[in-house]
């Protein structure tokens, strides 16, 4: 069975803890594991950096905060899930390394 | 079960973070983990009667009011609270010593620092 790393990332694209959660999300794929990011807070700006999407394409699984989302005006996207607390609750219960970044 | 701990150690109305932070640790209470929010240093002060809509902030008491019915823990530390005057304590708050806060933290599954 795979193993799951979860991350939270509360932060925007300027802090350098984006470019961190890229590289170690890329890292885990390669070590054939499952990725699922949360996004909350000013994370949620990340929906509009490509380079952070991107990783949607490459398998990471991107749940974000709606709530966070909307307050801050940003835009539903395809290729993340619109999701609440609720999900980070599932991402924390069943991942084997949890990490957060804020 | 695992044992989610939520850390925080920043002032409660500088920015929303720690609203925020309270908000998800009751959000974190729906898979039935274990979760503890710590408040150390000046968290602390977080715990006291505070009027945020005063300053157009977030409320942060609906969060303290509502984790301990979810059997959410609530700890602060005792002497960082000592140290800042805080008598005023209208939650359900255990004061702890530092040493058994640095193992309720070592004990954790999950450490999210605020």
């Amino acid at each position: 069975m795979r193993k799951k790393l979860g991350i939270l990332l509360t932060t925007s694209s300027e802090s350098e803890d984006v470019r961190t959660v890229i590289k170690l999300s890329e890292a885990a794929l390669r070590k054939n594991m499952h990725v699922e990011i949360f996004l909350m807070a000013d994370g949620v700006y990340n929906l509009k950096f490509e380079n952070f999407i991107k990783l949607s394409s490459k398998g990471v699984r991107i749940v974000v905060c709606a709530h966070n989302a909307i307050e801050r005006g940003i835009n539903k996207i395809d290729e993340v899930v619109w999701g609440s607390q609720w999900d980070l609750a599932q991402i924390a219960h069943t991942a084997d390394r949890f990490l957060s970044f804020n | 079960m695992r044992t989610i701990t939520v850390l925080i150690r920043s002032l409660p109305l500088n920015t929303t973070r720690v609203s925020e932070a309270l908000r998800m640790g009751v959000g974190l209470t729906l898979s039935d983990d274990k979760i503890q929010v710590i408040f150390l240093e000046n968290g602390t002060y977080a715990i006291t009667r505070l009027k945020p809509e005063i300053i157009n902030m977030n409320d942060l008491s609906k969060h303290l009011e509502t984790l301990p019915h979810l059997k959410g823990m609530i700890i602060a530390d005792q002497e960082d609270v000592k140290k800042r005057l805080i008598n005023d304590i209208p939650y359900n708050v255990e004061l702890k010593k530092r040493k058994e806060i640095i193992e309720e933290i070592a004990k954790s599954d999950i450490l999210i620092v605020y």
